[in-house]
């Protein structure tokens, strides 16, 4: 259901899977990245969520891989 | 001959019906209350007793015996005292027999007659409301009761006086109109924070979507001012959601006066809280802090602080939105859907992220690990939003005030959460308000309150 509302266009999802794997996103951090992302297209008034959404949504994250990996 | 009278007994929640049943009988003077009563209610006798006689009644010398059907529910709580009085009165003559049948009763009495305002009003009025009954309840907890329905009857008088007035017809009392809070003082604005627009835009990204956010940053960057102002750009309550909030402020005692607010909660427990406090539980098994910022939010102010099998606890609820508290005498399941948005710094100084400062205790990375290290990953792991938010030069400070403020930013929170509002209406799923809650299985029955009046 997530998939469908909160679908990224090709150069997103290649951006998506690029940092999944390497801020090693578990299942749970993948899908909150997308809901973010969805937030950020819906304050945009985007109708799809686009490469910086995603981008942005992804960076809210990479600084809790930080406390994470202190943690 | 047995006189009854209809009140409730509160399971999270829930109003379950519950019947006293007054029996005045020939025998030694007595007066028994049974039915599992705790101590408040045992209590009731000397409180009705003197209220009766402040009223100018008397008991009768006769073996007087209270039955709280069912028998096997515990029965908690000061509310009981009403409708033991009037069931009292029914059988001593002092008001009609059937003035009573057909009103749910719960209030309780002061040694003077006068009824004082109890917790629970909301759910008591929605219950008798299903049960095609009408209210009888403290005339300070008339507005709130109000909110039900507005068909259902409702009787709030000031004291036992005014009622037995209201039964003979000597001085009828008006219905109690809903009532809505009104806010007082003028609320924190964001254009009162200079600098800090990244925290400012994350602030409006977990507004919008509802998102849990984590602040960290050096003390005095703003992290606690930042997070006051966040009411002030959420949206207000819609109907569904304000009387699944109210009915929770409701079974807390937390409603004022009798008047509901349709702003969402905030809720800024201190790091000292016990996990009972914070998910719920007690002897009551009440509801906790998570549970009264449902459909608001949540603000923990220095997380690491906090002790660790606390935090740990809001790991269930965060993912599920609700909490089932399960103790010895009850299981209840409160609904807690809220946002949770923490603040912290980076270490035990403060200023790791500082480059010019050196932590004496040992390099920068130690102190932040040691620091850090007091929260568990998984936790970490649903917040969506984690930022920084670094100190505040002398520059920024002396900058005139940022044009944009709350105004705006609540503005475009209020378009993001309506798209999310349709969408997700769109695709059948009624309970979804944002982008950031689940899906359940669970539905909260407010459904079967009618919609509340504008």
């Amino acid at each position: 259901m997530l998939e469908d509302i909160a679908r990224a266009d090709g150069t997103g999802l290649a951006l998506l899977r690029d940092a999944a794997e390497s801020m090693r996103l578990s299942a749970r951090g993948y899908h909150r990245v997308l809901r973010v992302a969805r937030t950020l297209a819906d304050l945009d008034g985007a109708e799809k969520v686009g490469r910086v959404h995603l981008a942005e949504a992804l960076s809210y994250r990479a600084l809790a891989d930080e406390v994470r990996r202190a943690a | 001959m047995v006189q009854r009278v209809s009140t409730v007994a509160f399971e999270g929640i829930e109003a379950r019906a519950v019947d006293v049943q007054v029996q005045v009988a020939p025998g030694l003077p007595a007066f028994n209350i049974v039915g599992l009563p705790d101590k408040a209610v045992s209590e009731a006798k000397e409180r009705v007793r003197a209220a009766l006689v402040a009223s100018g009644l008397a008991l009768p010398a006769r073996r007087i015996t209270i039955n709280l059907a069912p028998a096997d529910l515990p029965k908690e709580g000061s509310h009981y005292d009403l409708p033991i009085a009037l069931g009292l009165m029914a059988a001593i003559g002092a008001i009609p027999q059937d003035a009573i049948s057909g009103f749910t009763v719960l209030g309780e009495l002061g040694l003077d007659g006068g009824i004082a305002p109890v917790a629970g009003v909301l759910p008591a009025a929605i219950g008798a409301n299903a049960r095609g009954q009408g209210l009888i309840c403290p005339a300070a907890c008339g507005p709130e009761a109000a909110w039900a329905s507005p068909e259902i009857e409702i009787v709030a008088p000031l004291s036992l006086i005014q009622l037995a007035n209201h039964f003979k017809g000597t001085q009828v009392l008006s219905r109690p109109q809903p009532k809505i809070r009104e806010l007082d003082g003028t609320p924190l604005d964001l254009a009162d924070i200079k600098g800090q627009e990244s925290a400012k835009r994350a602030l409006e990204v977990a507004a919008a979507g509802g998102h849990n956010l984590l602040m960290i940053g050096p003390p005095g960057a703003g992290k606690s001012m930042l997070a006051a102002r966040l009411p002030s750009i959420l949206p207000p309550l819609l109907p569904t959601e304000l009387l699944e909030v109210s009915m929770i402020a409701s079974v807390a005692g937390e409603i004022e006066g009798g008047a509901l607010t349709n702003r969402r909660p905030f809720r800024s427990p201190h790091h000292s809280a016990s996990m009972p406090a914070l998910v719920g539980g007690g002897l009551r098994a009440r509801p906790g802090e998570i549970s009264l910022a449902h459909n608001g939010v949540l603000f923990l102010d220095e997380m690491p602080e906090f002790s660790g099998q606390v935090l740990d606890s809001l790991r269930q609820p965060l993912e599920t939105g609700d909490v089932a508290i399960a103790r010895v005498n009850h299981r209840i399941t409160y609904p807690a859907r809220f946002m949770l948005v923490a603040a912290m710094n980076p270490c035990h100084c403060g200023r790791a992220n500082d480059p010019d400062f050196a932590c004496k205790r040992g390099p920068n990375t130690r102190c932040v690990a040691e620091y850090q290290g007091r929260l568990s990953g998984p936790l970490l792991d649903r917040i969506d939003l984690h930022i920084e938010v670094p100190a505040v030069t002398a520059a920024d400070l002396i900058l005139p005030p940022p044009s944009e403020g709350s105004r705006e930013v609540a503005a475009r929170v209020a378009r993001a959460r309506d798209i999310q509002v349709e969408r997700y209406a769109a695709l059948g799923l009624e309970n979804v308000r944002t982008n950031a809650q689940r899906r359940t299985g669970r539905c909260w029955k407010t459904s079967r309150a009618p919609t509340a009046p504008a």
